[in-house]
């Protein structure tokens, strides 16, 4: 099944070029080096540490403020802030230190009905510990399978987009609902790194289109993100987001131990293996069908921050992901997709988002507009970069 | 002293579990299978799951989907929702459900409890009543598949399950369930002193004080949980988790 293009695990073994200080290689998308051989991911971080002054008294000053006016304008609410929750590591460290700030956040959770018993059971300790409401929106679970059953019928990469979407839009939904007008992501480039661009892509009409294609159930439950949606969002929610991990310094295994030792929170294993789809997509339909291995995101992070050295993140990267038993069996049950059926699909020739209909040309017009949006925070800074060059 | 039986009771509207207020507003909760699962490692004694759909829709059972939850299920399993027939029941046994649950066609045709009973023994027979108040005058049995109130005695009517064979008694009170009110504890003691079999109490739990109210002064021997395993808590998200029963026997 595993079609990855693995390398010696021994780095000066190497045939190809690796940068001199993580572990990208050429094949990364948009990958270029310096005279050092350093690649120019590992100095956009460079760049990012500074810009935001990661770990120093510049990233925590300029948090400080950022928390203050998240203070006051949230005074007068029942929640001054929202995180949403998946169950992993850095949403739930983001929901234990939003506390310790002495914000009120709102837990928000997007459950697309495939998760572990162990995502389930953390953010049940964590939310208990630490007092703070939860939010939930569950798709129909048939629904759900549908659309995700469909982007494995399409042959593209994105099968997690509907999640990840899905996610975002319910993010937005909830600030709506709540009027609240702040929320707080846990992502940190200094562990988990800045995905490549052009790697994959998606949208709502992504979604849609290939939904409608494939799919053999109408779309009534799934939190569609459509254009439409996504404008009046921005413009009359005006909800700002904000990644507190990017200002101070973080580390994942010192978290893990502090939320274990906090409320009896457990690892599950792995980056995004906390669901079950997204294990699947990681572990299984990724390197198997698309030769792609985002662990590469993880380990590079974890080498330049020296908590791994770059010989052993390479050997690591290049010995094929610890894949759960029975998973496949399951997904495909669930899905209900044939053995027959799942191998044609493995083996088929991959296509990519650029063969379905989506908004990136709309996105590309307005870039104006969105350089904009992204000044007053109203949109990611890195939705900008991505969706609008 | 036998340790408080805690069953979760789940509901099935087609292929998705959902979660209901008053028997209405339904909520959707998740996969069954997928759901089954965490429950699995939550290490529950036993569990229920009613398709609330099949009798109202005149289908049989979901034999493929019973099939997949009873593969994903390690404790008893408790099934109930469109048994018409011996042949029902019996591939449902031979699936590995533990217990079947009978409320519509144990209605229609009483002698049906006494034939399971008789075919399979009354501990695998469970027959489930769904109580409601009517508008201005006594509590009366209600048929949710045919959205009527039977003009039954609560009372009469659980004598008579006993008689035909029922090995036990699962008592829902319409008017309670889904609001963390609490239980209607009047009722489930006047059935408990009725009747010799076990009664579950389900409908209206929203906490422990709840549970070991139904149990201690009303006399049930176990408690359904609907709410009170699916949501964090009132008024809030989906989160399936089970009630910590450390302080509870």
């Amino acid at each position: 099944m595993n079609k990855l293009d693995l390398q010696d695990p021994d780095i000066n073994n190497v045939q190809i070029k690796v940068c001199s200080r993580c572990i990208y290689d050429e094949r990364v998308s948009n990958i270029s080096f310096d005279a050092n051989g350093i690649c120019n991911y590992c100095h956009q971080v460079d760049k990012l540490k500074e810009e935001y002054g990661t770990g120093k008294s510049k990233g925590t000053l300029q948090l400080n403020k950022i928390l203050d006016k998240i203070k006051l304008e949230g005074a007068n609410k029942k929640y001054d802030c929202i995180v949403g929750v998946s169950g992993g590591t850095d949403s739930s460290y983001l929901l234990y230190l939003a506390k310790k700030w002495g914000l009120r956040p709102l837990a928000v959770h997007f459950d697309n009905t495939w998760n572990t018993a162990i995502a389930t059971m953390n953010i049940h300790k964590l939310l208990n510990h630490l007092e703070i409401d939860l939010y939930t929106y569950v798709v129909d679970n048939k629904e759900m399978d549908d659309i995700i059953r469909s982007f494995i019928l399409a042959g593209v990469a994105e099968s997690e987009a509907p999640n990840d979407l899905g996610f975002a839009y319910l993010l937005r939904i909830a600030a709506r609902k709540y009027s609240i007008k702040y929320i707080l992501e846990g992502h940190s480039f200094t562990e988990e790194g800045i995905t490549p661009l052009g790697r994959n892509y998606f949208d709502g009409k992504y979604i849609k289109s290939i939904h409608q294609k494939f799919g053999k159930r109408k779309m009534k439950t799934y939190p569609l993100m459509t254009f439409t949606r996504f404008l009046t969002s921005i413009i009359f929610d005006q909800v700002k987001f904000i990644r507190p991990l990017w200002y101070i310094s973080y580390s994942k295994k010192d978290a893990q131990e502090h939320l274990n030792q906090l409320c009896g929170w457990e690892y599950y294993g792995g980056h995004h293996l906390e669901n079950r789809s997204a294990a699947f997509f990681h572990t299984i339909y990724l390197p198997g069908k698309f030769n792609s291995d985002f662990r590469n995101n993880t380990i590079s992070s974890q080498v330049r921050i020296g908590n791994c050295s770059r010989e052993d993140g390479w050997s690591i990267y290049n010995t094929a992901p610890i894949v759960e038993p029975d998973l496949l069996t399951y997904v495909k049950k669930r899905l209900e997709i044939s053995d027959i059926e799942f191998e044609h699909i493995m083996n088929k020739q991959p296509l990519s988002w650029k063969d379905y209909p989506t908004y990136k040309k709309r996105f590309e017009r307005l870039k104006g507009l969105f350089y904009l949006l992204a000044k007053l925070n109203l949109v990611p800074k890195s939705f900008y970069i991505k969706y609008c060059s | 002293m036998l340790r408080t039986r805690i069953i979760p009771v789940l509901l099935l509207k087609g292929e998705s579990l959902v979660k209901t207020i008053k028997f209405k507003n339904f909520t959707y909760v998740g996969d069954p299978c997928n759901s089954l699962r965490i429950f699995n490692e939550l290490e529950v004694d036993e569990l229920m799951v009613l398709d609330i759909s099949a009798s109202k829709e005149k289908k049989s059972p979901n034999f493929s989907l019973i099939k997949d939850m009873c593969s994903e299920c390690f404790m008893p399993l408790s099934y109930g929702g469109g048994i018409r027939t011996i042949e029902h029941a019996k591939k449902l046994f031979d699936l590995g459900i533990e217990k079947i649950v009978l409320n519509t066609y144990a209605i229609e045709n009483h002698l049906f409890i006494s034939q399971l009973s008789s075919y399979f023994g009354s501990q695998a027979i469970i027959v489930s009543i769904d109580i409601r108040k009517r508008r201005f005058a006594k509590k009366d049995v209600f048929s949710n598949t045919f959205k009527s109130y039977l003009n039954l005695d609560p009372i009469d009517w659980a004598k008579q399950a006993e008689e035909l064979g029922a090995g036990e008694l699962l008592l829902t009170s319409v008017d309670n369930e889904g609001t963390w009110q609490g239980m209607d504890f009047d009722l489930i003691k006047n059935i408990s002193q009725n009747i010799s079999i076990p009664l579950i109490a389900h409908g209206g739990a929203g906490n422990l004080d709840h549970i070991k109210k139904a149990i201690h002064e009303g006399g049930a021997s176990a408690v359904g949980l609907g709410s009170m395993v699916t949501f964090q808590k009132k008024g809030m998200g989906v989160l399936i988790h089970m009630p910590k029963l450390e302080n509870f026997n």
